[in-house]
């Protein structure tokens, strides 16, 4: 190393320290430059080095990687719910109850009691209960709907899906709702998450048929496989025409031609 | 996070809409190729839906998910052989291409090129340093915690990476 490079080590360590400080730009290089004459050279190669690294661009992730993450996550999700018992609350209670101050803990319990005695007089109020019921059911549907529309995110919209998931009996409004996302969503990730919550639900009635329905609506390679998967998983031999339509349209491309017949040879042949 | 840590599983889903470009462009620089890096995006989450209950609580999440980002990179490269670069570098360098004036393109893709070469020839432990604080916004003493080093050391790393980078391209050129 030359002793001009020695020299200006020193004064480049200040700008690396200057850099990590963020909102450094020209102006702050050029009044570095003025401070140090003889480094001039230096620090212009040094922060021209560190702006150059900007014109490596960088492409977007594809939709496979989005759509494998909300797989995985809605895999996830299921297996991880966690279990609310009567016992693991009390417990949670009891262990919170015994950690206050005796006069905290005796006003707690008197609380707790009147408390128990107005939610008793509004649970067992017959015209209450039914609302609650209903709001619970409609609002996944509802979320899926507005969604159609562009009036929620991908995000709430596959949410709304992982709550659809979580249902044992979802009602007729919310599997016409998944039915409709999967025909009609503008975002690719949906539309996959909703073949996987039909197929969850494929021993309702109804159920297999949206899924064979929605085949020749798809134009996404993804969504293709993915519904040709769930046909496969399901043994579904009804879709098969569905899919002979679809194989002969221009709506496949030739690559996802091949795959999806091979994936489907147990059902078309 | 703290709601996934608690089991909210459902808040992933905004976790990973906010970084999963970030920690992409973090592993596409490293390696320059996009399956590659898609799949390993894919391991960091997968792992912090494992073991969200392991994040402290303290700190910016982005730190905790790039130490994790980084733990899968060494892992992937404890069980295979280094990157491979210029071949990946070359077909993604022309899928991002931007149309421009014929000349200035070239010129801009060929020094493009060779940032890139130098950047995968680069030591990684000066890679890591450069990409984490040029690019990610993490700083010098982040960079250093997840790096089990001293900010000194980090920015010696910076330093002597940048000055390296530029060898490498005269080399290169010549």
């Amino acid at each position: 190393m030359s002793d001009s490079s020695d020299k200006c080590s020193s004064v480049i360590n200040l700008l690396v320290s200057q850099l990590d400080k963020g909102g450094f730009h020209e102006i702050h290089l050029e009044k570095m430059v003025a401070e140090h004459p003889g480094c001039e050279a230096e620090l212009r190669d040094f922060y021209k080095s560190w702006k150059e690294l900007e014109i490596i661009e960088v492409p977007e992730p594809s939709e496979a990687m989005h759509a494998r993450f909300y797989k995985s996550l809605s895999e996830a999700q299921t297996q991880v719910e966690p279990k609310v018992t009567f016992t693991s609350v009390w417990h949670t209670f009891n262990l919170w109850l015994q950690n206050l101050a005796q006069p905290i803990r005796w006003a707690m319990v008197a609380g707790v009691f009147v408390a128990g005695l107005f939610v008793g007089k509004i649970a067992f109020a017959p015209e209450k209960e039914q609302p609650f019921l209903v709001s619970q059911d409609i609002k996944p549907a509802e979320l899926l709907y507005a969604g159609l529309n562009d009036k929620v995110s991908a995000s709430e919209r596959l949410l709304g899906i992982q709550k659809i998931n979580q249902m044992e009996k979802p009602d007729d409004k919310v599997l016409e709702a998944l039915y409709q996302v999967l025909s009609n969503d503008p975002n690719t990730n949906v539309r996959i998450s909703a073949v996987e919550s039909l197929v969850n639900f494929a021993h309702l009635p109804n159920v297999r048929q949206m899924l064979i329905k929605s085949i020749p609506q798809q134009e996404s390679p993804l969504v293709q496989l993915a519904l040709a998967e769930a046909m496969l998983m399901l043994q579904e031999k009804d879709s098969a025409d569905e899919w002979r339509k679809l194989l002969s349209s221009d709506h496949v491309e030739v690559d996802v031609k091949h795959h999806l017949e091979e994936t489907l040879e147990t059902i078309l042949y | 996070m703290s709601k996934v840590q608690s089991g909210d599983l459902s808040k992933m889903g905004l976790l990973y809409e906010r970084y999963n470009r970030d920690l992409f462009a973090y592993f596409f620089r490293c390696c320059g190729d996009q399956t590659k890096s898609e799949d390993l995006v894919h391991s960091v989450f997968v792992r912090i839906i494992k073991y969200a209950h392991n994040f402290e609580g303290h700190g910016q999440f982005n730190y905790w998910l790039f130490a994790t980002a980084r733990n899968v990179w060494y892992d992937e490269h404890r069980k295979k052989e280094p990157v491979k670069k210029s071949d990946s570098w070359d077909h993604n360098i022309h899928d991002t291409e931007a149309v421009h004036s014929p000349e200035e393109e070239m010129q801009k893709k060929e020094r493009k090129h060779l940032l890139i070469k130098a950047m995968t020839m680069l030591a990684p432990e000066k890679r890591e340093a450069i990409e984490l604080s040029r690019f990610q916004g993490l700083k010098y003493k982040e960079i250093a915690d997840l790096s089990n080093c001293s900010e000194n050391a980090i920015k010696s790393r910076v330093q002597r990476g940048l000055l390296e980078l530029k060898e490498i391209i005269q080399k290169l050129e010549n």
